[in-house]
């Protein structure tokens, strides 16, 4: 079964001044087998944390802004943080980290599993991958062992049996991380897929696919101590019994498909590749519904005390058992109302197929959608491909994964799609810097549209919580004003602290102040004097490396925009719902100032400065 | 007058129906009114939606949240009390009226208006 070997002790255990680290990353070369653990000075890890934060710092370190990501010499970096591993609710997240294949930029995708503890037990804080395995494999991290070992027995086949059969070859405490059938096919908006959880944004699994990889295998045994042990769970108790309060009850009951209902009703929920607000059949898919004559069960993350994940049973034609999938707004609303699916057992399939294939939801249902009113306008030659057609979302879906016929096109997303098609389809490509926008429409919801319009990942809501501004009183949601910005820029700290340390948001609001609370987290964890003050300046920091890398990798001012359809046509649905450009232009440049950038939104010269400096710390020379 | 209460995530959960009319005296009333009124057709709103305390602050919400009990969020729990009851919303509830989202529950409604009452936290 061995591939290629590389046989270098790794096992060396934390760095004795470090607590809550291991104090070093594991870099392994696909291409050869061979592995090196390289340390990670103290003053980075404080200054970047873990997670999105650490993973910019890696990704620039090895000049992924300046490699094509398919290519062997890009850095796919996995990334654990200080708290991976503690009693802390929520904690066992993992952050992947690389160039994106579908925008060009930075790409920072989060799941939870089990994945990160045994990852980290590894006895790293972080694992860079490059280069490209000569024959499908699977790359097996065994405590301080790194091997290749062939995937011949998984390659070609879907998420969940290749987990059962990756689950038979490494019995006990392995974990895995792994692509469909998608990433192999280097589809651009491919995941990465762990226990039926996904990496699911920006093409991370193509990113691993075209390194020929099929699966990354982990298992250790290495501990890192904390500073206040009992500290930390006095303080994770405490913590366990808040996120079991108010605050999280909508995402313990219902799930975050209640939002669709929500959505609905303020003419925010897209529909029709974003051509309406609203969809006469959003009660079909509300949750009280999606449960009313099908069975749904609750779970959990790895860790985690809220369990917002509503696993509903699919019924299949004839009510055959369909099996069952995991349901979040996010995919009920690409595959459902922006695809004019109105059938709940459709979507539910749709769904569960996405996951299979290793497809993300969004992406994918943005992609198809806008295929579809190509058909409609008469710009696309392919009949069948209509809104409302649940047969032809599914054959889509099958047509992408495998990139035959239009899927082919279709693996590309929307923005390469709609060059293709030309000048009239580019406008209405649901996209920012190619990344395709999720359930939150930018009329209806204007801080949000500047939300979408700015972030470095491309039009994101897990970067970007500017909605939270939206459904508040702070803000008329449909008139956006430069005093927005101020804003739009405070969700997205509070963003890159969660996203670094890394801990879900739905604990967001049980915090009474996110900066307070994670500098006690990190004091318990890593012994740091590390207070507030420091924390807000460490997501500020985190947040220009990502712009750093952007700039670095082609980003241009006018990318911070939306698509043509979004600006200066009112919602057909809702006459309020207007942006004009240069209201967007507006508050895009007010965000830049209150960044601290040029007006533009370039870095100045002392910030890129500063961030030289971090980046020279730890320069390595590409593989 | 009459006035719509539409209610979506945990409200509409608690209350078990997606909206509520309600009937009160008069051509205006405080959206505070209807809320109590809204808690007293439908208790189990007490607590994670709607907070009913004394509006002179001699009686504060610590009962309702100690007594789990339907009743306890009954209005009538608290007429022993001097000052008259003031319903507000919960930390994590947010109402739109008029389009605008608001928390402010001294505003007053006209007959035909509505009130949608939902749970604040939006994200996916």
């Amino acid at each position: 079964m061995t591939q290629s070997t590389s046989s270098e002790t790794l096992r060396v255990g934390p760095r004795e001044s470090l607590a809550g680290y291991h104090g070093a990353y594991l870099r392994v070369d696909v291409s050869s087998g061979e592995a090196e653990r390289i340390e990670i000075p103290e003053l980075i890890l404080r200054r970047y944390l873990g997670g999105a934060g650490l993973g910019v710092w890696l990704a620039l370190i090895h000049d992924a802004p300046s490699v094509d990501p398919l290519s062997p010499a890009a850095p796919l970096a996995f990334v654990f943080s200080p708290l991976v591993g503690s009693p802390l609710t929520t904690s066992a997240k993992f952050a992947v980290v690389s160039r994106s294949p579908l925008t060009g930029m930075l790409n920072d995708a989060l799941s939870s599993s089990a994945f990160a503890l045994a990852g980290k037990k590894c006895g790293v804080d972080a694992i860079v991958i490059q280069g490209k395995a000569e024959r499908p494999a699977v790359l097996v991290i065994d405590d301080g062992q790194v091997r290749l070992e062939s995937a011949d027995d998984v390659w070609g086949r879907e998420c969940s049996p290749t987990q059962e059969q990756l689950r038979q070859r490494f019995p006990g405490d392995w974990q895995f991380a792994l692509i469909g059938p998608a990433g192999e096919q280097q589809v651009r908006y491919a995941t990465l897929s762990h226990d039926g959880r996904h990496a699911g944004r920006g093409g991370a699994g193509a990113v691993l696919g075209a390194k020929n990889i099929k699966a990354v295998v982990v298992r250790g045994t290495q501990r890192c101590p904390w500073a206040d042990s009992a500290g930390l769970v006095e303080y994770a108790r405490s913590l366990s019994e808040k996120s079991l309060g108010p605050a999280t009850a909508k995402y313990r009951e219902l799930g975050t498909v209640a939002n669709l209902v929500l959505f609905n009703r303020l003419q925010a929920l897209p529909t029709r590749n974003f051509q309406q607000g609203s969809f006469a059949h959003a009660e079909q898919l509300s949750p009280e519904s999606l449960a009313d004559s099908r069975d749904k069960t609750r779970a959990s993350c790895a860790a985690c005390t809220i369990g917002c994940e509503h696993i509903y049973r699919i019924r299949g034609p004839g009510a055959s058992d369909g099996g069952s999938v995991r349901m979040e707004y996010e995919n009920l609303f690409a595959l459902g109302p922006l695809c004019d699916i109105r059938d709940p057992d459709a979507v539910l399939a749709a769904s569960r197929r996405c996951d299979e294939l290793g497809l993300d939801t969004i992406s994918a249902g943005g992609t198809i959608a806008l295929a579809m009113e190509c058909v409609e306008r008469g710009w696309l030659d392919a009949p069948w491909l209509r809104f409302g057609d649940s047969n032809a979302l599914l054959h889509a879906l099958g047509e992408i994964a495998g990139r035959v016929g239009i899927g082919d096109r279709l693996a590309e997303g929307s923005r390469r799609f709609a060059r293709e098609i030309g000048p009239a389809a580019y406008a209405i490509a649901p996209q920012v810097k190619g990344l395709e926008i999720p359930g939150y429409e930018p009329r209806a919801l204007q801080t949000m549209a500047l939300g979408l319009a700015v972030s470095t990942r491309g039009a994101d809501h897990n970067r970007s919580g500017a909605y939270e501004v939206d459904f508040s009183n702070q803000v008329d949601r449909r008139r956006l004003t430069p005093e927005s910005a101020v804003l739009a820029v405070e969700t997205e700290d509070k963003a890159a602290l969660l996203d670094s340390l890394i801990l879900c948001k739905f604990l967001r609001s049980v915090f009474p102040d996110l900066a307070v609370e994670s500098a006690r987290m990190l004091q318990l964890t890593t012994g740091w004097s590390v207070d507030e003050v420091e924390l807000r300046a460490t997501a500020r920091r985190i947040i220009n490396a990502k712009k750093w890398f952007n700039m670095q990798a082609g980003w241009r001012p006018e990318d911070d925009t939306l698509p043509d359809r979004f600006l200066n046509q009112a919602l057909a649905d809702d006459p309020l719902a207007r942006l004009t450009r240069e209201q967007l232009q507006a508050a895009v440049r007010e965000y830049n100032l209150q960044r601290g950038w040029q007006a533009d939104g370039r870095l100045t010269d002392d910030l890129i400065r500063s961030l030289t400096q971090d980046l020279q710390e730890g320069r390595v020379e590409r593989t | 007058m009459r006035v719509s209460v539409e209610l979506f995530g945990i409200p509409r959960r608690r209350a078990g129906t997606a909206r509520i009319d309600i009937d009160l005296p008069g051509a205006t009333a405080e959206i505070a009114e209807v809320l109590l009124r809204l808690v007293e057709l439908y208790p189990a709103l007490a607590n994670d939606c709607l907070n009913v305390a004394a509006r002179d602050g001699t009686h504060d919400a610590l009962q309702l949240t100690k007594d789990k009990s339907p009743d306890a969020a009954h209005p009538l729990n608290l007429s022993m009390h001097s000052s008259p009851p003031l319903c507000r919303l919960a930390e994590h509830c947010l109402m739109q009226v008029r389009d605008v989202f608001t928390r402010e529950v001294t505003e007053r409604v006209a007959d035909g208006e509505r009130i949608l009452l939902l749970s604040a936290d939006a994200g996916g």
